[in-house]
């Protein structure tokens, strides 16, 4: 299961952070510049330790996972942007 | 052997064998899986038949909404023509879309699963073959009487996305939308129960040496998609259930002047409709990356790349369900993040189409139909991907928000994200299947028409949404301009549609449908494993995968395993049988014995559909009949199923024994029951959300929660019952005492059902009740869904109470206590959170 947890590690992270911030927008607006820095924060800290952890999985996993992390890590960057626009 | 245990490549090195399979093995391996003949017929699940079948129903529902689509531009080729009343059309265009998305894209998708994926894993079966035989006869029997009701009238018109109010019982009196809400319950079934199959399949039944890096990329896309419908389609379960309940029974979720909200079902429906189409389109890009690999006798060009992307693709669809909703006032930050995750959805999507081309220019592409078909897939698109962005865009969505903008738009990405690709998988696939293939040289012409006839219909599409024209209106004046570019539409829509009557003419003329009587063969040169001589069977023998493309790899492969070079050669209890293997490096672990022809999944398709069509016309004391012969159908078939083996072990090829049973996390019935549960659980996490939004929106309808205090009994209740499941595993893993376990079982049972009584109790002594306001439909709603979990309970106790009476139920080698254990502990831990946040929840107003 680990190497299926490091696959989909990143979008897992992507997840999260994307339910936070929107829960954030929807029902608690009010703390939305709190909550959305300190979340795509620790995404970026989650997907750079993924991309640590997967150091001992095989060449193909780690494509994977660093790919995953690159993308999750967009993402988490560019849904963030809404809030300071 | 265990997963990445270094013996493995010991035994993998004696394969293919040197001493072939004899012939007398051989016989009885054809005469195990051979087909039962006469009316018994229809009892065979291989999903060599059910595949078959699956398919060519979703294809029969194709036909029956593209008539529907041709009527449609029929009625709008001229200004104010009354070709159709505006009800008929209300009708028309409702059962169009809502049949060719959930009776066909979805369907047929989960056909070409069921029809190839077995092949193509090496794998003899899916491991559920009786669960794809229900999810077939459910879905077509449900199907038809679903689609019957446009001829009596009673068709629902309210769009294929059924909003409230207009689809609440004051605007949408009489029984359609109720065929509506119900009818397309047993689609969800069908979908979920096909997708769970898919997952354990995936995982667990993959040739030896098919680790995740040499999976077939559609085997990728369908088990990414098997997830998002275990995760998407409670949302939509969930959301027809309500509408059903305030329609019947007066309980306003969706009505604002009792504290309800009608955004929350667009909410609920989209957090379903928007995975939905990448549900259908990963698949369709699946087949075309399989295809486009073959004409252009190429491996895929960035397979990790097109692995990541699916993953990334299936993730993030659903983050951009309310981009549907830009026009409905949601916050504006709101709007942004979604707009933001809509945008982000186009990085994998534009990924794998620079793969496809890539690979296309990489190789020498022959333009052969499904060649053509692939092109043209990525053409159409890559159109309705362009637009994709434009719509993603907030200020252009309110411009074009329910215009023929967005018909244009989808009807392009569903086009060539899965209609197109579809029919180059009918091209490529059908010398799998068939006696012979289909005619290349009418192929072409099929494409040419089709794809000629999607342009000329839909692109005009785009101005007339543009100059104004909306969408769902029967007719329009004169005076608005717009009688040039609909009667070049219409004239488009005859022409694709000659493009699949062309279709049906080579079907008839060339496909025979022989499963085991040989087929046509590899006619494109494919390099993956379905290609391999076949049977009932599936494959001789299992062969063992060092390359993404076996066939070409290793040019003798076809003739080793043929010969029963590999593993299985034979059956090793005589049993229909096929090997399961470690989720990653797909080792082989053990014999999993799959159960044969049943009519059990056919009585218990029928009776679900009864249960639901009945329900529709309020026939309630025969639905709830039809539902319990529908449970009990459920129950003879898998009594049948779980049976004790004598052989502990067997020799599976060259020496290599695995055994015949596999405990605990190993299990496959344990893999599909957390499945099961996570179907569970999701739908009791969008009850939370539906909570948590009218909480939010409507905080003056609710009332004071009972407290924690009074509330003691039903959370010491649920306590008890959830230590008494938790504790139950550790018991499981030291006794074989069946009795003892089923006893604690039953006092669980006793434990859950009182937990739910005393939660149902104080929430009538504090004064809510279900049809006064939001708060109390959807907290009653969340009561209901644990009441039917609890029923589950009560079931699964008395089946195993019944199976250990009868001395079925052998420790360690059966896993039904595991499984039972399960869901209990699910279901004490569902109750307990809902508890404790209706009441939070409420506390905090």
């Amino acid at each position: 299961m680990g190497t299926w947890l490091s696959l989909i590690g990143p979008f897992i992270v992507w997840v999260a952070h994307f339910s936070g911030v929107y829960l954030a927008a929807e029902f608690a607006v009010e703390t939305l510049n709190i909550v959305t820095p300190i979340l795509t924060i620790l995404g970026l800290c989650a997907n750079a330790y993924l991309i640590y952890r997967a150091r001992a999985e095989n060449l193909w996993t780690i494509k994977i996972v660093r790919g995953g992390a690159f993308v999750s890590s967009i993402a988490i960057i560019w849904q963030a942007l809404p809030v300071y626009v | 052997m265990t997963e990445g245990d270094s013996s493995s490549a010991d035994f993998y090195g004696r394969f293919p064998s040197k001493r072939a399979g004899s012939k007398a093995d051989f016989a009885k391996l054809e005469k195990i899986w051979c087909a039962p003949t006469g009316w018994q017929y229809l009892t065979a699940v291989s999903n060599n038949y059910i595949g078959f079948y699956y398919l060519s129903t979703a294809f029969v529902f194709f036909l029956l909404a593209g008539i529907l689509a041709l009527l449609m531009r029929v009625q709008l080729a001229a200004p104010a023509q009354t070709f159709l009343s505006p009800a008929a059309y209300n009708q028309m265009f409702t059962m169009h879309g809502t049949v060719m998305m959930f009776l066909f894209a979805v369907p047929a998708v989960e056909a070409v699963g069921v029809l190839l994926l077995p092949q193509m894993l090496g794998a003899r079966d899916l491991p559920f073959p009786r669960l794809s035989a229900y999810a077939f006869w459910i879905y077509l029997l449900g199907g038809l009487s679903f689609f019957a009701s446009i001829f009596v009238g009673l068709a629902p018109d309210g769009g294929w996305f059924m909003y409230p109010p207009l689809t609440g019982r004051i605007y949408s009196p009489g029984i359609s939308a109720d065929f509506w809400l119900l009818g397309i319950g047993f689609i969800e079934i069908s979908a979920i129960a096909g997708a769970i199959e898919f997952i354990v399949g995936i995982m667990r039944t993959r040739a030896p040496g098919m680790s995740l890096d040499k999976m077939p990329i559609l085997a990728w896309a369908l088990l990414v998609m098997s997830v998002m419908i275990i995760i998407g389609f409670p949302s939509v379960i969930l959301a027809t259930l309500l509408l059903e309940l305030e329609r019947a029974f007066n309980w306003p979720f969706f009505d604002a002047t009792r504290g309800g909200d009608p955004l929350l079902w667009q909410h609920l429906f989209w957090f379903f409709g928007h995975p939905e189409v990448y549900i259908i389109f990963l698949p369709g890009a699946a087949m075309l990356t399989m295809v486009i690999c073959t004409v252009a006798r190429s491996d895929v060009v960035g397979y990790p790349l097109v692995v990541l992307s699916m993953l990334a693709t299936g993730f993030i669809s659903f983050g951009v369900w309310a981009h549907h909703m830009f026009a409905t006032g949601i916050p504006d930050v709101s709007v942004g993040v979604f707009s933001a995750a809509s945008t982000a959805v186009t990085i994998p999507a534009g990924t794998m189409v620079f793969c496809w081309i890539a690979t296309l220019a990489a190789g020498k592409p022959q333009l052969n139909a499904p060649g053509l078909f692939s092109i043209g897939s990525v053409i159409v698109f890559v159109t309705g991907g362009l637009t994709g962005v434009m719509v993603a865009f907030v200020p252009f969505d309110w411009q074009a928000h329910d215009s023929y903008f967005i018909v244009a738009h989808l009807h392009y990405v569903l086009l060539g994200g899965m209609l197109f690709p579809l029919f180059a998988a009918f091209y490529y696939w059908a010398p799998a299947v068939s006696k012979h293939p289909l005619s290349d040289r009418v192929g072409k012409w099929v494409f040419w028409l089709m794809f000629i006839g999607t342009h000329v219909t839909f692109f005009p599409m785009h101005l007339a949404g543009l100059m104004g024209m909306p969408r769902r209106v029967y007719t329009y004046l004169p005076s608005q301009r717009l009688e040039t570019l609909n009667f070049i539409s219409t004239c488009g829509s005859f022409i694709l549609a000659a493009g699949v009557a062309l279709f049906i003419a080579d079907v008839i003329r060339n496909f025979r449908f022989t499963p085991g009587d040989g087929n046509a063969g590899n006619v494109y040169g494919g390099g993956t494993l379905e290609w391999l001589p076949s049977g009932l069977y599936s494959t001789r023998s299992i062969p063992l995968v060092v390359s993404r493309q076996p066939l070409w790899y290793d040019r003798n492969i076809s003739r080793d395993v043929e010969q029963g070079r590999y593993f299985l050669p034979r059956s090793a209890t005589g049993l229909r049988e096929t090997i399961m293997t470690s989720p990653v490096l797909a080792e082989p672990q053990q014999l999993l014995v799959l159960p044969g022809p049943s009519v059990w999944p056919i009585t218990a398709g029928v009776f679900t559909s009864g249960f639901f069509l009945l329900l529709t016309v309020q026939a309630t004391t025969a639905a709830v009949t039809s539902g319990v012969l529908a449970i009990l159908s459920i129950v003879i078939w898998l009594w049948d199923t779980d049976r004790p083996i004598s052989t502990k072990s067997v020799d599976i090829g060259e020496g290599l024994y695995v055994p015949t049973h596999a405990f605990g996390r190993m299990n496959h019935g344990i893999w599909a029951t957390i499945a099961l549960l996570v179907v569970f659980g999701m739908i009791f996490l969008m009850a939370l959300f539906s909570l948590l939004f009218l909480w939010t929106n409507q905080p003056k309808f609710w009332i004071d929660p009972p407290s924690f205090s009074e509330s003691t009994f039903a959370f010491v209740s649920g306590f008890l019952a959830l230590a008494l499941s938790s504790s139950l595993r550790a018991i499981l893993r030291r006794t074989k005492n069946v009795p003892l376990t089923v006893c604690m079982l039953t006092i669980a049972c006793a434990l859950v059902i009182y937990a739910q009584y005393a939660d149902l109790t104080t929430w009538r002594e504090a004064g809510l009740a279900p049809w006064a306001s939001g708060q109390g439909a959807i907290v009653y709603a969340i009561m209901a869904h644990q009441a039917s979990l609890i029923a589950l309970c009560v079931i699964v106790t008395l089946y195993a109470a019944g199976r250990s009476v009868a001395g079925l139920v052998t420790r360690p080698t059966s896993v039904l206590l595991d499984i039972c254990v399960l869901i209990f502990a699910y279901t004490a831990a569902q109750g307990l959170a809902g508890g404790a946040v209706t009441r939070l929840l409420g506390a905090i107003v």
